[in-house]
């Protein structure tokens, strides 16, 4: 398994959620996700707290009219109520 | 068949697709353990020739205490190695040794057992164990036998494995079967009759993935022993075998850079030969292979009531008349079907047939039940306790056993005289038979492990 950065985390999460939780947006995906080195993706990287992940780490919306998000990282899945986080995420795929 | 890509999903998902699991007593007080998956390969498949999944996890459970949950699991864990990147070639000249330069993609694997659960802590028994390669041919794997035998790996305390290719070892006639449920043999019975003929096995000449796995019975017992006598507690172990992979699996564009996240789900599993293929509806054949034994019991009206049952009087008869009219009466009565209930989710107490019980006690799971305490027959009968053969299936199953056989007479009412002595068994029952025994496998076993024989090789099975 790659091991990731903080960069490729941010990625593989949004890239994870959009793909797994949104897939009928997956077409549109290409159009909003921001280059890797690309400045808003920098400044987005610079607010993250400290934390650190040996794997990646996917977020599958589960049920967005109620803000569930399953997190997947190693063998652990986690289920989260953060309609704030469903928001702004569907919110990119707009 | 067995369990060869029967249920819809895991159908296409061969490499976790656990087709048969065999568990019997084997010499020097040892239990040998086999789980085969990758169903029906051809055996000039190549170039990219079959082998386990890098991303299955794979085990074999063990319940020692009756309550139908493992305390002890041999894991599998795979991994490939590519020595020569820039060559399309599975190997680039002979394969005379398992550490041969010449072949270009190898298996390796850890094997660790754990106190249940494929994903619980345990203790690794061996690493980096090497699989022998694919039967290629007389130019690429000119002594297979030899090859073979390399990778049969002593990894201590009396424990041997192996992992790799092997000859299929199930028969069976799944071109007649598949065919509105016929059996070659009694083909005039048919409600469209036919020619009588001998079976056809459809197994011939194909191989499998074989997990071969041989303890110490004292390994496995709850308490550590050798069982006393075959009412001994202790004697019993239910046995079933699983694939899982991982929750998530993301794409990236090629296989290095994809994304495994999230826990070990299982995705294929099997105790008796035939439950999930002959007895769970096609409907539900996905859900029954991911959940443990344990639920087994959201199957029990599935075991109590089995489509087969109403289907073989129905198909067998002529005129208008059944050849099977007990078996019908019994299932117009609606009855339960008690003995497939005891063969199948919870084993056969003590008091049923003289000197046997491989009881798991009352949980309803489907697990292959073995008692230990039954040595290895000296005269094997391929129709196991139906042939008065105590070694063999249902108690346990050993690489020979005519399953099909055994399972189809005993859905047919054979078995029901256990707990109902007043039942009058059809006459047509002791017929039933897809007509097939181990020679119609085209190889023959082996007499010590791993059993299975060795696998047909591409050059001289090539349409296999």
């Amino acid at each position: 398994m790659a091991r990731v950065n903080r960069r490729s985390f941010l990625w593989q999460t949004s890239a994870g959620a959009a793909a797994v939780g949104l897939l009928p947006a997956a077409t549109r995906l290409a159009a909003v996700e921001p280059a890797p080195a690309a400045a808003p993706q920098i400044a987005a990287e610079a607010e993250l707290p400290a934390v650190t992940l040996s794997e990646p780490l996917v977020a599958v919306i589960r049920n967005a009219a109620h803000g569930e998000v399953a997190l997947l990282v190693g063998t652990k899945e986690i289920i989260v109520k953060d309609a704030e986080l469903v928001a702004h995420l569907v919110r990119a795929l707009a | 068949m067995s369990s060869h890509r029967e249920a819809p999903e895991i159908s296409k998902d061969p490499v976790a697709d656990n087709t048969d699991l065999y568990a019997f007593v084997s010499p020097n007080n040892t239990v040998t353990f086999i789980a085969n998956f990758v169903p029906l390969e051809a055996p000039a498949g190549g170039p990219n020739f079959y082998e386990f999944g890098d991303e299955v996890v794979y085990a074999i459970h063990i319940d020692n205490d009756q309550d139908a949950e493992p305390e002890i699991s041999y894991v599998f864990r795979f991994e490939t190695r590519i020595g020569n990147p820039n060559t399309f070639l599975y190997n680039t000249g002979p394969i005379t040794s398992i550490g041969s330069t010449s072949w270009n993609r190898k298996q390796f694997y850890s094997v660790a057992r754990t106190n249940g659960g494929a994903d619980s802590p345990g203790h690794v028994l061996g690493r980096d164990l090497a699989c022998p390669p694919c039967n290629i041919g007389p130019r690429s794997t000119p002594n297979y036998v030899a090859l073979a035998n390399q990778a049969i790996h002593s990894i201590g305390n009396g424990i041997q494995v192996f992992a790799g290719q092997r000859a299929e070892g199930f028969y069976v006639d799944l071109g007649s079967i598949f065919d509105l449920g016929g059996l070659r043999p009694l083909n005039m019975l048919h409600l469209i009759p036919l020619a009588t003929m001998a079976g056809v096995n459809a197994t011939k000449f194909v191989n499998v993935h074989s997990i071969a796995i041989q303890v110490p019975i004292s390994q496995l017992t709850n308490n550590g022993k050798l069982p006393a006598s075959v009412t001994d507690s202790n004697a019993v172990l239910g046995v079933y075998a699983a694939a899982y992979r991982r929750k998530v699996h993301i794409r990236q564009g090629d296989s290095d850079s994809s994304l495994d996240a999230g826990p070990w789900v299982q995705v294929s599993r099997l105790g008796n030969p035939l439950f999930n293929e002959v007895i769970v509806p096609m409907a539900k054949k996905d859900f029954w292979n991911a959940i443990p034994p344990t639920q087994d019991n959201l199957f029990l009206k599935y075991v109590q009531h089995p489509e087969l049952a109403k289907l073989i009087p129905f198909l067998y008869q002529t005129g208008g008349v059944t050849h099977f009219p007990n078996l019908q009466a019994l299932d117009n009565a609606g009855t339960a079907r008690a003995d497939l209930v005891a063969i199948l989710l919870t084993g056969i107490p003590s008091g049923i047939i003289p000197n046997f019980q491989n009881s798991t006690g009352s949980t309803y799971a489907d697990l292959l039940r073995l008692n230990v305490a039954i040595p290895p027959a000296s005269n094997p009968n391929i129709l196991g306790i139906l042939g008065g053969d105590l070694a063999g299936f249902p108690n346990g199953r050993r690489v020979a056993d005519d399953v099909v056989t055994i399972e189809l007479r005993a859905v047919a009412g054979k078995t029901y005289p256990l707990v109902h002595p007043g039942y009058t068994v059809d006459a047509a029952v002791d017929a039933v038979s897809d007509g097939l025994t181990p020679s119609d496998l085209g190889t023959p076993y082996l007499s010590s492990f791993p059993y299975l024989g060795t696998p047909f090789d591409g050059y001289d099975h090539p349409s296999s």
